[in-house]
């Protein structure tokens, strides 16, 4: 399938009829960057009709692997050649959730500050999870990013009945905190 | 009504119920009087700190499921009476946190968890206290960003030092600190997951990117010339949201060497808690006291390289 400009949608449910697992893949390349490597960080924000997280269980990473109802879940490890991946149950997505947010950020460390500027690639891509094959793909996204440490990638917003997945390649160079603040995430 | 698991029909279009099963709230545990300061961590017992007096054993409604520490508990609490659902909440959001564990016969009334679970949003500042010793990171706030503990202190004081023995998941165990010491946790280590500083103060800071390789840290202050510190000063915890944890130093008995807090990560969450005690000794006698007796020691002070 052709890769998915910024901006662009689909209407996943819509096209493929039956679709209910999504699988949300993640692939980057670091280079020589280990610092950078070992700082990014892949995860999911549940957003209300606000755009809003409704709390931090909202939030799905390496230190919360599901939501709440379990309908947004972070596997470890990553399957299908992927880094990282996020799964998403549609049907069991509670109804006042309106969009999934997919975001890449580089953890803060101590006195290490690295920026997605240094990423030779990242792109995501959408797996049905049925067969583990691949829907959409997102462009290369690495080549705007500048002084970023954080991106927000894509989205999977209702859309009427259907689910849509948007790319959206939407840099923040306040980080993570920058994410949290537009979309409630409580730090 | 929510269907009894034990006799319900299966659900294989739930593929996660088939592989992933949600850990049932659990009475109040050995983790949760820890967490409420009433106990020491259930894995690792510090010796030296006399046991609290223990409140007459509860009659423990359940066989609780002592090994998995659900701290998230308030946020989905079980009900204690079997409470009538609400058909309209029925078919759009299933109630998970009822299902896949098979539940014991209906218990009498839970004692309702007594652990006070102190959480902090972002900007507030929370005191600790003897009385109020704990707060609890969710899991968002223990692995984002990093977390700055920082001695502050007037040099009135004397020449108080901060440092902290800490176990990694993997075992390993030592001490970082600034003062003549290792600064970084893994010693020599190209990520570290705590660094010992001194900038306008003391300080330590963890990476929480790595939060999943700390076990348990115990912060301690020190004199670096042994005269004995008058204590002071403030010993505050500043969360990556802004949040800020401060633990006052007044109150400790004359000395040279005290255990000022210690953190834990349970189950995801950093349990942050005061303990405020002066050890007679050095350094080596702090972390034994805190049950760090996986370390080697090449003095009283410093542990073998």
């Amino acid at each position: 399938m052709a890769e998915m400009k910024r901006g662009a949608n689909v209407a996943l449910t819509r096209e493929i009829p039956g679709l209910a697992g999504l699988v949300l893949g993640m692939r980057w390349n670091a280079g020589a960057e280990r610092v950078l490597e070992d700082s990014l960080v892949f995860a999911a924000v549940l957003c209300g009709a606000d755009g809003r997280a409704r709390s931090d269980r909202d939030f799905v990473f390496f230190n919360q692997l599901a939501s709440p109802d379990d309908s947004v879940r972070q596997p470890e490890p990553a399957l299908d050649g992927d880094q990282e991946q996020i799964e998403i149950d549609l049907p069991s997505v509670p109804p006042e959730i309106d969009r999934v947010v997919v975001v890449l950020y580089v953890n803060e460390s101590p006195g290490q500050r690295r920026t997605l500027g240094q990423l030779r690639s990242c792109t995501i891509r959408v797996l049905d999870a049925r067969d583990r094959r691949e829907l959409v793909r997102s462009e290369e996204l690495a080549r705007a990013f500048r002084d970023e440490t954080a991106v927000v990638l894509g989205e999977v917003y209702r859309h009427g009945g259907d689910w849509k997945f948007k790319v959206l390649g939407q840099g923040y160079s306040k980080g993570i905190a920058g994410i949290a603040a537009d979309y409630g995430i409580p730090l | 009504m929510t269907p009894d698991p034990a006799t319900a029909a299966p659900r294989p279009d739930l593929t996660f119920l088939r592989h992933r099963a949600r850990p049932r709230p659990s009475a109040p545990s050995a983790a949760a009087q820890f967490v409420a300061g009433r106990g020491p961590h259930p894995q690792h017992p510090h010796p030296a700190a006399p046991a609290a007096p223990a409140p007459a054993p509860a009659p423990t409604p359940a066989p609780a499921a002592s090994a998995s520490l659900d701290l998230s508990a308030p946020a989905a609490p079980a009900p204690a009476a079997p409470a009538p659902v609400p058909p309209a909440q029925a078919p759009a959001s299933l109630d998970l946190s009822a299902a896949p564990a098979p539940s014991p016969a209906p218990a009498p009334p839970r004692q309702r968890a007594t652990h006070r679970d102190r959480r902090l949003s972002a900007g507030q500042q929370q005191l600790l206290t003897l009385k109020a010793p704990t707060v609890t990171l969710t899991r968002v706030q223990s692995a984002i960003g990093h977390l700055d503990i920082e001695a502050v202190c007037s040099p009135e004081v004397g020449d108080l030092r901060l440092g902290a023995a800490y176990q990694l998941a993997g075992g390993e165990s030592s001490t970082v600190q600034h003062a003549g010491g290792t600064r970084f946790a893994p010693p020599a280590s190209r990520r570290p997951v705590i660094v010992a500083g001194h900038d306008e103060y003391e300080n330590l800071r963890l990476d929480l990117r790595q939060v999943q390789r700390l076990e348990r840290m115990a912060v301690y202050a020190f004199s670096e010339s042994r005269a004995p510190l008058r204590w002071g000063g403030t010993l505050v915890v500043t969360t990556f949201g802004g949040a800020r944890i401060e633990l006052p130093l007044e109150g400790l008995y004359e000395g040279t060497v005290a255990v000022l807090m210690s953190i834990y990560d349970l189950d995801g969450e950093l349990v942050i808690r005061a303990e405020m005690e002066t050890i007679s000794g050095d350094v080596r006698e702090a972390a034994r006291a805190y049950g760090y007796d996986r370390i080697t020691w090449r003095d009283d002070r410093l542990p073998v390289a």
